[in-house]
């Protein structure tokens, strides 16, 4: 097991390191061919023709040294846990990233719990009443929750909020060292919210893998020998239908943590969602080329826990 | 022919627009980006623009009085006198700022935060109770002398003083600050070819230069009248202390002279600013100080506002009659007519059929502007609930809100040009029949679908398009270029080298004559008239330049209006772009919530709300 999480972070390492190479030469190459640089995007609007202006920016930036020159410089700040500067702001990369990498994995983790906390329990119900009026109504949330979008909910919450009881949910976002109450007041309605959508996913799966389970010979066996209900539900039929939930647990919670930028705008929280798609807009390398190598680093690590966690749900896996 | 909002939908013209403009509110919680705009959307309580001498006809005051007392409009009253020091005003930003360089930064935004906090030479004056007339005041000049036709003497207030906090240290602003602001204008700022002659040999300002420590000489190239508008106007000198310069990094925080103090800035959660105890106007702010999360998205903005959690500025045309029905107590303000000119503008190439002036004015009087207006302002609504709107023509290269300069398209003074602005399908069919065209003509119709000019735009474009096609005398194909890439170099700065029309935003400069100077001198920096800088390409081109540098050269105000209500009337039958009537054309209502006293009474000229007047606001709860 240990030469395998070793061989699988060596892998993920090289995966990491492929994928800063990608970003940077379509960020500093390829985007620049097609489309035009930060430069251009800066002066675009007011300062066209100031060729002057755009040189000196340029400059400023390090952008007329070869590409090459440019990465291994990344990659020696990176060594040193230096992740750059905005080329629009000049704010420090890795400070914003210690405040908002919390944010957007705290919203990705409490969505996902919320979301497997309710798929589970309801998925395995709706398999053993299969076909009865709770199990048509459990699919019924299960399709609806994936078929509405969870921000588009959020924003009727908070427009009839005001319209009925003049309420609206806290903006003034703390810090969980700060505040902590204040801080779960602001975060529990967006993560909730987050969470809604993948329950559904998670939901069908669930109901899915408990009919196949409840059919198996060993389920059969274990009532036979005169296990309560309980028993076998909990430790025979919910344990072995749950690898395909972990599987999707560890493709849900990178998108979940990338993708709340629309949480993050309704709600005025300080993830890295909106960081990302601020300096895309933007074509701010250097923070574009952070995110991404944290996102990267985020997938290979769940990937990893996904894959060692099977060890524990289904003992016939090993790993060599 | 491509279905559009006429044909598809087979409904009235009346019905079909609006289809586009309802499409429109739905998408209203998008953000807005781009164009200089500020991150707001929403009307200053004073409004979004106004103009030099601008007085409200006899009507409108007739009409505002009638609404005030129907208990619809707010009065505007001066309270100043009752007014209570103290608390902080909770209001609301849409977007960070991308730096608070003032002079360094590459957006507009940053230039509107930083206005917080930094001075300027001159002021715009506040208008009290009437609308703000574009007349400007010294801010941290004390007095000035015109030496000669291109020298400018200024002399500093000796009482003002940077910033308390290091590494400023309350020390007093001097002129070598002023002429260090400029160096770093004329060396970095995006705007330094509309000032620097170094820069750019049509832009005024030479040099700047201390001649004591509270005395700044400035020569101009040439005479240049809106030299003091161009002094106070924010995207342009704003003045910076020398420890800027290494003392501390302006991109991520400030320290200025001004009546506000950045004390915290979080991105992407909120900005606070605290009364700066070193301003030099006793007594003011009133407040203690401004707190404004950042919150892009409308919903959010709304239900904090009538939650009470922000006290106005937020609420969007098509909610302001719901809203205030719904919390009665709300007071309601007008705005101004807009400064903003929005245009149709032509490709110019050699060919080209609207190098002939006919076929220009042929489109012109293809559109409805009653239509448009109605329909992109949601004016029935108000109308039919009893709220006094009015609504105005923009003219040639003049918005509707510079009240001194604008002559009305519906009115005589403009002459004959007036019936180029008139909806008249069959005289457009007679000018194109004269210019030799017969039968459909067929050609490009670009705009961009993404957010830049906000979410409206595209759809007044499609509006447009439909309402051209109408009678059949033109066949548009829809072009959407990208903004950054296509629509900028290809169509903006394009200088007529496309082909078709083009439907775009532009630049709202602090006096009009600046617009004119930009958009419609063939050597503009973004004019649209004259295929690639040539006067000589397009029939009336140098006559119009030549008015164009009198009137911005000229000291004499009433020269200067004069000359550019000629311009006008020179142009109107020329129509070289088509002013659209959307936006700007109706004064927007705001909403606020009644113990923000003065919000209604002090209105800021121009894009500066909450920055100038909001010195003299104050909170009654």
């Amino acid at each position: 097991m240990g030469r395998y999480i070793l061989r699988r972070a060596v892998f993920g390492l090289v995966t990491i390191w492929l994928v800063t190479v990608i970003v940077f030469v379509g960020l500093r190459v390829v985007v620049p061919i097609v489309y035009g640089d930060v430069v251009d995007l800066m002066v675009a609007e007011y300062a066209a023709g100031d060729s002057a202006l755009e040189e000196q920016l340029r400059s400023e930036f390090g952008l007329d040294r070869h590409v090459a020159l440019q990465y291994t410089d990344w990659l020696a700040d990176l060594a040193r846990g230096d992740l750059g500067e905005s080329l629009i702001n000049g704010r420090p990369i890795m400070n914003e990233m210690q405040r908002r990498v919390p944010v957007s994995i705290e919203l990705g983790l409490i969505g996902l719990a919320s979301a497997v906390f309710l798929a589970v329990p309801m998925g395995a119900v709706a398999a053993l009443l299969q076909d009865r009026w709770p199990d048509w109504v459990l699919r019924v949330y299960a399709i609806a929750s994936n078929s509405v979008p969870s921000f588009w909910i959020a924003i009727l919450i908070i427009t009839f909020g005001s319209l009925w009881f003049r309420w609206a949910p806290p903006i003034e976002y703390a810090h969980l060292v700060d505040d902590p109450i204040k801080h779960f007041k602001i975060i529990l309605l967006p993560a909730l919210l987050i969470g809604l959508t993948p329950s559904g996913g998670l939901l069908r799966i669930m109901r899915t893998q408990m009919l196949e389970v409840l059919r198996q010979d060993y389920i059969r066996t274990a009532r036979a020998k005169g296990l309560t209900e309980r028993t076998v539900l909990l430790r025979h039929a919910m344990r072995n239908s749950l690898v395909p939930i972990v599987t999707l647990i560890g493709l849900t919670l990178p998108g979940l943590i990338a993708g709340s930028v629309l949480f993050e705008a309704i709600f005025v929280l300080p993830g890295m969602g909106l960081y990302l798609v601020r300096s895309t807009q933007q074509l701010d390398y250097p923070v574009i080329q952070a995110t991404n190598l944290i996102f990267a680093m985020l997938i290979v690590l769940a990937n990893l826990v996904v894959d060692v966690s099977y060890t524990f749900l289904d003992p016939r896996i090993r790993y060599r | 022919m491509e279905p559009n909002y006429w044909s598809r939908r087979r409904l009235s013209r009346r019905a079909a627009i609006r289809g586009g403009a309802m499409g429109a509110f739905g998408l209203a919680g998008a953000a807005l980006i781009g164009c200089g705009s500020d991150d707001d959307p929403t009307p200053a309580p004073g409004g979004g623009g106004s103009s030099p001498t601008a007085t409200a006809t006899r009507d409108q005051a007739a009409e505002n009085q009638a609404a005030e007392q129907a208990g619809i409009l707010t009065p505007r009253v001066d309270t100043s006198g009752q007014a209570k020091a103290g608390g902080i005003l909770p209001s609301s930003r849409t977007s960070d700022a991308e730096s608070f360089d003032a002079l360094g930064g590459t957006s507009f935004t940053s230039q509107f935060i930083a206005r917080y906090a930094y001075p300027m030479l001159f002021e715009f004056i506040p208008g009290v109770v009437d609308a703000p007339t574009g007349a400007v005041q010294g801010q941290i000049v004390e007095d000035y002398e015109q030496a000669d036709p291109t020298t400018l003497l200024l002399h500093l207030r000796r009482d003002v003083k940077w910033d308390e906090r290091e590494p400023t240290s309350s020390r007093p602003l001097d002129a070598e600050d002023v002429v260090f602001s400029w160096n770093k204008f004329e060396s970095a700022s995006i705007s330094r070819r509309s000032l620097a002659n170094v820069q750019n040999p049509a832009a005024p300002i030479q040099s700047m230069t201390a001649l004591d420590d509270h005395t700044v000489e400035v020569k101009t190239a040439f005479p240049y009248g809106p030299l003091l508008q161009a002094l106070a106007y924010t995207r342009w000198l704003q003045i910076m202390p020398r420890e800027s310069d290494g003392g501390f990094d302006p991109r991520a925080d400030m320290r200025g002279a001004g009546p506000w103090m950045l004390t915290r800035y979080e991105p992407s959660v909120r900005y606070e600013f605290r009364k700066n105890p070193n301003y030099w106007k006793a007594g003011r702010p009133f407040l203690d100080g401004i707190d404004a999360p950042i919150i892009s998205e409308y919903a959010q903005r709304l239900a904090q506002f009538r939650s009470e959690n922000i006290y106005g500025g937020v609420v969007s045309q098509e909610d302001v009659v719901a809203t205030k029905k719904d919390i009665p107590e709300l007071d309601v303000f007008r705005g101004e007519f807009g400064t903003a000119n929005y245009k149709l503008y032509f490709g110019l190439r050699e060919g080209s059929p609207f190098r002939d002036e006919r076929v220009r004015r042929a489109v012109s009087m293809l559109i409805d502007r009653d239509l448009i207006i109605e329909t992109f302002n949601n004016t029935k609504e108000f109308e039919d609930e009893g709220w006094p709107v009015e609504s105005r023509w923009h003219g040639i290269g003049i918005a509707a809100g510079y009240d001194a300069y604008w002559l009305d398209p519906q009115g005589t003074e403009l002459g004959e040009g007036a019936a180029a602005f008139a909806y008249d399908p069959d005289e457009a069919e007679s000018l194109l029949t004269a210019a030799g065209i017969s039968g459909p003509l067929e050609l490009p119709f670009s705009y961009i679908a993404t957010p830049h000019y906000g979410t409206v735009f595209p759809r007044v474009g499609e509006a447009y398009r439909g309402m051209l096609q109408e009678t059949g005398l033109l066949k548009l194909n829809l072009r959407q270029p990208d903004y950054q890439t296509e629509y900028l170099t290809g169509f903006y700065f394009g200088k007529g080298d496309f082909e078709g029309i083009a439907w775009g935003a532009t630049t709202t400069f602090p006096v009009p004559v600046q617009h004119l100077n930009d958009y419609y001198h063939s050597a503009g920096a973004r004019q649209k008239v004259a295929f690639g800088g040539d006067p000589t390409t397009v029939e009336g081109q140098v006559e119009s330049d030549a008015l164009i540098e009198r009137a911005i050269q000229s000291l004499d105000f009433e020269e200067t209006v004069s000359l550019v209500k000629d311009w006008q009337r020179q142009n109107a039958l020329r129509m070289p772009d088509i002013p659209s009537p959307w936006p700007g054309a109706v004064p927007a209502f705001g909403l606020y919530w009644p113990w923000v006293k003065n919000i209604g009474t002090f209105r800021d000229y121009l894009e500066m709300p909450e920055q100038t007047a909001v010195t003299e606001w104050w909170l009654d709860r």
